[in-house]
């Protein structure tokens, strides 16, 4: 009874898990990602640059499974096809598209890259000044209320081209696991 | 189809806020701003997209352009280069701000133009 019991627990264990691949590959791989580079104690600018780069990893994620595919791996893709032709035309148009979609997400991590430069320093440029000795009385300075305000604009613009490339990337990733499950 | 409607949008939305919180961390030291910094992290993807309609179906009105904001961006793109390397971003986003700023105004001044032929001449040659 409990051998069965287990294999209850697991066999709904594993299908939750086939069902959510969607979710628990960018999260589980996002998860590595960061803790790889806290173990290994990277620089600050390295730490960005590879969270960055998630967006353009899921795609090629999406490449490999798309190749796969066209190698016969899954018998569900070639299930969707009359023939194994259509299957391995559909196959290269979807990895054609990929590419395309790719160097979209390419161009927005670079603004992203970008953004979080000008949010540093914006940031540390605030800092420097908070540091800087004021006459009691005195108004605000612009220089740093403005850096404040540029910096919450670049978080505010980093968030939105974030939640774009990371849209696209889920989302073609979903769709590949769609067709090939 | 709803449920992976769901949990995509579940899943973008986690891996950003996630992507920002170790990038906040890096770029704002502890202390208060860093919550702030976190609440517009939080805030801005639920208010992106009413803001985003509400442009789309009634327009947007043009913020006065800033010199001082300007300036300082400036400060701040240089800096970046000096730390990150790369290109200067061009055009900046106070140069955008300060087109899109001339450009509402040279509108507004060929409509009122338009409305009152007088006006015309008072208006640099706008209207012409």
């Amino acid at each position: 009874m409990q051998t069965a019991g287990h294999m209850g627990w697991e066999a709904s264990f594993i299908d939750a898990v086939r069902t959510n691949l969607n979710v628990l590959i960018p999260t589980v791989t996002l998860i590595f990602k960061i803790l790889v580079k806290v173990v290994s104690r990277d620089e600050m600018k390295e730490v960005m640059r590879s969270i960055t780069n998630l967006p353009l990893e899921l795609m090629l994620i999406s490449t490999s499974f798309m190749l796969g595919a066209l190698s016969g791996i899954s018998s569900s893709y070639a299930n969707r096809f009359h023939d194994q032709s259509g299957a391995g035309l559909f196959a290269v148009v979807a990895i054609a598209v990929i590419f395309a979609v790719s160097v979209v997400v390419n161009r927005l991590d670079e603004g992203v890259r970008v953004l979080f430069g000008k949010t540093f320093v914006a940031m540390k440029q605030y800092h420097e000044l908070s540091q800087q000795p004021v006459l009691p009385g005195a108004e605000p300075s612009m220089a740093k209320l403005g850096r404040f305000i540029w910096a919450m604009v670049y978080c505010i613009l980093f968030v939105l081209l974030l939640v774009c490339s990371f849209g696209i990337s889920v989302g073609t990733l979903a769709y590949v696991l769609h067709l090939i499950q | 189809m709803l449920y992976t409607a769901l949990t995509l949008i579940g899943t973008v939305l986690f891996l950003t806020f996630v992507s920002c919180y170790m990038v906040l961390r890096i770029a704002v030291p502890k202390g208060p701003l860093r919550t702030v910094m976190l609440l517009f992290v939080v805030l801005t993807p639920f208010v992106a997209i009413p803001a985003f309609l509400k442009a789309l179906i009634f327009g947007t009105k043009p913020m006065r352009y800033n010199a001082e904001l300007g300036a300082i961006e400036d400060e701040i793109e240089q800096e970046r280069i000096q730390i990150f390397g790369g290109k200067a971003m061009h055009p900046s986003i106070s140069q955008r701000w300060r087109a899109s700023y001339v450009y509402a105004i040279e509108k507004s001044a060929v409509a009122a133009a338009k409305l009152d032929p007088a006006l015309s001449t008072s208006l640099c040659g706008l209207g012409r």
